[in-house]
């Protein structure tokens, strides 16, 4: 579902090639008076994740982990390499299918990302009017997607009236309310206490069963604990793991270059 | 059931679109009125001299700007030879048109102009005689040009049998035909520096508004929104502006067309002229607060793509 081809993402300033010569260039050098730096935000990953799995995605802050994703959402392009989701080719994609392409998605942010302006509800429902669902759908689907996450009470309220973790919360019923099948989810649990933290953990899993693929970056690695799910580990914009206890079960580096492999987990019945 | 209704209007992209504009509109009454009423201002003057136009359409005989020349017939000539004199004149190649005036028209004309009317009335003959007013083809730019072309027609004319004599005041009617040239081009000066007025400040309130709802079209980016979906709430905030703003200065120019039309038609009045009407023309009352919308619209097509375009900067986290 996917897959990463040997991707690299360097943001203006930073050395795209730095890959090939990674043992020469190591601390960054000068050229024609402009500090380069060495490193790019992604270099030469490789990787693939199934469909219907959970996988966190570890590494310290400034590993890579934000920009992975935001490839995976066509936020950002690669530099070189191939990035493919759902079947979908990103160099071949025109950019005006990229917001399509994104609506099979959820994102979760560790800000949340809600609009002040509006209610619970209408926070929930904006990707559903954004994705042409009709009325009686978003009417049926919201209160639904709110009820699942235990905010049904809140419906009407305003998110800044919200705990952090209810806010959370929101933000996982709208990335869920229009049931994408890949959910990103980019340190969810970063502004909350652990009890917090695991509830969101627990909703997550909840969704993974029932047949969401979730990718979930997060340095903590509290967060880790007591969960045997595979792990893609970025250091320095490199995928230093999956260790070989993790690789063979859902997501699993390669060797640039060589084609993507990926191993299915056991699918779960999907409800809504 | 109107709630259900703009619920269901709101759950498509345009009920959205414009679910929004009004919401902003509304959330921020002082800033919206404040903006509505500088546009207001900014259109009023325009609206009036379209209004200005429709007032001496009815005030002037615009017919007497026109270049003409004045056939005056030998008095002897009946008005049925007078008549058909014209429409032979008017066949000729360097004229664009005629019209014949009686002998009868001309003293009533006459009778109702001051003092020299009632000498008239107190004779017992007509002693006018008939005339046709020549209408020639456009004329050169260059004055010189112009009058070489009209003193030759003037000489064709005075040939003529049947001509008592030919009047034409190339002087005047060429002062009276620069200071409405300059009149004309000044008004319109005067009217685009006040629609790119009322553009930019419809450019900058939707860059402002840009600015204030990043957030919005970040998120609504990241959810899968296309760009007609993140802008278009700003393209009807725009037109919202426009219509409003054009409905405004509507009124005002109204306002002060009614106060105006008391003087003008006592002024109307002392030179014979018919009174303004009632309400300018009714054409002119929807194009302002259409040319008012568009504006808006080209507002916020600035606002949104222009060189101080505000741009969507995702940030995943």
């Amino acid at each position: 579902m996917i897959e990463f081809d040997d991707v690299s993402l360097a943001y203006p300033g930073q050395d795209a090639d730095h890959g090939a010569n990674r043992g020469a260039n190591r601390g960054g050098d000068t050229r024609q008076g402009v500090r380069v730096n060495a490193r790019p935000a992604i270099d030469r990953v490789s990787f693939s994740i199934a469909s219907g799995a959970f996988t966190f995605l570890t590494g310290r802050s400034g590993a890579g982990k934000s920009s992975l994703l935001k490839l995976i959402a066509g936020l950002e392009r690669p530099s070189s390499g191939e990035i493919r989701v759902n079947g979908a080719s990103y160099s071949r994609l025109k950019p005006r299918k990229l917001p399509a392409l994104r609506r099979q998605m959820g994102l979760i942010f560790q800000d949340n990302q809600l609009l002040s302006d509006r209610s619970v509800f209408d926070n929930v429902a904006l990707p559903l009017i954004i994705g042409r669902f009709g009325h009686a759908d978003i009417q049926r689907r919201v209160p639904a997607a709110l009820e699942r996450v235990g905010l049904a009470a809140h419906a009407a309220a305003n998110p800044t009236t919200l705990s952090g973790g209810e806010q959370q919360r929101v933000g996982i019923a709208r990335a869920l309310v229009a049931r994408p099948r890949l959910l990103l989810a980019d340190e969810p649990t970063g502004n909350l206490d652990a009890g917090m933290s695991q509830e969101i953990m627990d909703l997550l899993l909840d969704f993974n069963a029932a047949g969401v693929t979730v990718l979930l970056a997060t340095h903590d690695t509290g967060l880790l604990d007591g969960h045997d799910l595979p792990r893609l580990t970025l250091a320095d914009g490199r995928l230093v793991s999956p260790d070989p206890a993790s690789a063979g079960r859902t997501a699993r580096a390669r060797t640039p270059g060589r084609p993507a492999r990926s191993t299915r987990r056991a699918p779960a019945r999907r409800k809504d | 059931m109107a709630a259900p209704l703009l619920e269901r209007l709101a759950c498509t992209h345009r009920g959205y679109a414009l679910s929004q504009s009004l919401k902003q509109l509304r959330t921020r009454p002082i800033a919206s009125v404040a903006t509505l009423l500088v546009l207001a201002l900014v259109l009023t003057l325009p609206a009036l001299i379209l209004f200005a136009d429709d007032a001496l359409d009815a005030l002037v005989d615009r017919e007497s700007v026109r270049p003409s020349v004045t056939v005056y017939l030998d008095p002897a000539m009946s008005d049925l030879d007078g008549a058909r004199r014209a429409r032979e004149l008017a066949d000729w190649s360097d004229i664009q048109s005629t019209r014949y005036l009686s002998r009868d028209e001309a003293l009533a004309t006459l009778t109702g102009a001051g003092e020299l009317g009632d000498v008239l009335a107190e004779l017992r003959d007509n002693p006018l005689p008939g005339s046709i007013i020549v209408y020639p083809q456009a004329l050169p730019d260059a004055p010189q040009e112009a009058r070489l072309r009209i003193a030759g027609l003037v000489d064709q004319l005075s040939a003529e049998p049947g001509t008592d004599r030919v009047h034409y005041d190339l002087v005047w009617v060429e002062r009276l035909a620069a200071a409405l040239s300059l009149l004309g081009i000044g008004t319109l000066l005067l009217a685009s520096f006040l629609l790119m007025t009322a553009l930019m400040v419809i450019g900058n309130t939707i860059r402002l508004e840009l600015l204030r709802r990043r957030a919005e079209r970040e998120v609504a980016d990241l959810l899968g929104a296309n760009r007609g979906f993140r802008d278009r709430p700003f393209l009807y905030t725009g037109a919202l502006f426009g219509l409003l703003g054009g409905l405004m200065a509507l009124l005002l120019a109204l306002v002060a067309w009614t106060i105006l039309k008391a003087p003008a038609d006592e002024l109307a009045s002392l030179y014979g002229r018919a009174a303004m009407p009632t309400l300018p023309d009714p054409g002119h009352l929807v194009l302002i607060p259409g040319v008012a919308t568009l504006l808006g619209l080209a507002g916020a097509l600035f606002g949104l793509y222009g060189p101080s375009r505000v741009k969507v900067r995702p940030d995943g986290g």
